[in-house]
């Protein structure tokens, strides 16, 4: 008789905290599984050092190459440059982590407003966190937000004199472009708008 | 017959209280094998007015405001596609800024000069923000929740007066000011460093 009440006791005890654990949980957080890892980084090295370029020294360069650029924000003081192949697959991560969390945006017949920048915010900031992590390198990943006018096309995308956002990304090939609707990346230097740059933010 | 005997009933009773610890707690792990888990914030609150709608604010009243506070204010940088932001309720926020903090543990993420600092515990946040407003349905508009550059001069929520960058948002309660890495929050016209705020991102 004992050992059955005691029985009970644990049993209704366990119970009572699952029921009370499922519902602390529910009112206060989500929690989600991500099946896919984010990638590891993989940075440029030149004589064993991470190559790095100054914030201020693109500054200039961009003011110099690009008159039309009328916005130019730079975050940080120095800048690594990032494997092409990491680029992508950190696009890819960005991508699916915003997916998991919001299935519908697939089925959408537009994006989000300000999924550009947002996609940016995360890819820049899982590929700093990763670099944290791993190297210990004074510099940051360069991945931001450029604005420029469709004024010539781009595969799918039309010269209608829209503005566009698009993720940049400094990599061993130079800047590389992507657009995300579209999902169509191409290098700076070919990037058929580059005349038109409206704004850069990184 | 005696089976239904009270006594008789206590061992299925104590076996019915089990079922549901033996359907939930394995299903939960198999099905979750190989992933690695994050805590998010629970579903997106948006703040009410008094006919039980959704608040929204434009980016030329946040402007206004900030010019009025800061002496130093340079720009506002928003998407001008978006025509208004929403508020989020108080409750809410305080509850992302908590789940923030549990989320960059969960990551091992701590702060790193050039690599990880300040503006990064800012826009990270900003961004995880906007994907749960998404999750709820609002896909044409964006949180009022931004952050933001300011020359501190002022020691505020433990952080010395130096450059800095901060995260601001817009609840029921008014422009509040953040800071993401200990989840403090103040009311802009109390924030000491108030005059001194010079850029403000709202994407």
């Amino acid at each position: 008789m004992k050992y059955s009440f005691t029985i009970q006791k644990i049993c209704i005890s366990l119970f009572a905290l699952i029921i009370f654990s499922g519902y602390t949980e529910s009112n206060a957080a989500d929690v989600l599984f991500l099946k896919k890892v984010p990638p590891s980084p993989e940075i440029i090295a030149v004589d064993g050092k991470a190559k790095l370029l100054y914030g201020n020294f693109i500054r200039k360069q961009l003011q110099k190459r690009f008159p039309t650029l009328k916005t130019i924000v730079v975050g940080d003081k120095r800048y690594m440059f990032i494997t092409e192949k990491w680029f992508k697959d950190v696009i890819d991560w960005a991508e699916y982590f915003i997916t998991q969390q919001v299935p519908d945006i697939g089925q959408l017949e537009d994006l989000p407003i300000a999924y550009e920048s947002t996609l940016q915010m995360l890819m820049s900031n899982m590929a700093n966190i990763a670099v944290a992590k791993r190297y210990n390198v004074k510099g940051s990943v360069l991945i931001g937000l450029i604005v420029a006018k469709s004024e010539k096309s781009w595969g799918a995308i039309k010269a209608d004199g829209k503005s566009r956002q698009y993720v940049i990304g400094l990599t061993e090939n130079g800047f590389m472009i992507y657009h995300i609707p579209t999902r169509q990346i191409i290098a700076g230097k070919d990037f058929p708008n580059k005349e038109y740059l409206q704004g850069i933010i990184f | 017959m005696r089976l239904l005997q009270p006594a008789n009933l206590k061992p299925l009773f104590i076996l019915l209280l089990f079922i549901p610890t033996l359907l939930a707690v394995p299903v939960t792990e198999a099905s979750e094998g190989n992933s690695f888990k994050i805590s998010m914030p629970s579903e997106f609150l948006p703040a009410m007015d008094k006919n039980g709608s959704p608040q929204y604010i434009t980016a030329e009243q946040i402007e206004k405001t900030l010019q009025h506070h800061s002496k130093e204010f340079k720009n506002l940088y928003w998407d001008k596609r978006i025509k208004q932001f929403i508020l989020p309720r108080h409750q809410w926020l305080k509850e992302l800024l908590a789940v923030y903090d549990t989320m960059l543990k969960e990551l091992n993420v701590h702060g790193k000069a050039e690599v990880w600092d300040c503006e990064n515990f800012s826009s990270f946040l900003n961004a995880l923000a906007t994907v749960r407003i998404w999750k709820t349905g609002y896909y044409d508009t964006r949180g009022a929740i931004g952050w933001m550059r300011v020359d501190a001069k002022y020691e505020w929520a433990g952080l010395p007066p130096v450059m800095h960058a901060l995260v601001f948002a817009v609840t029921e309660y008014g422009l509040l000011v953040i800071e993401p890495q200990n989840g403090q929050i103040i009311e802009l016209k109390n924030y000491p460093n108030k005059e001194f705020i010079q850029e403000v991102f709202l994407f």
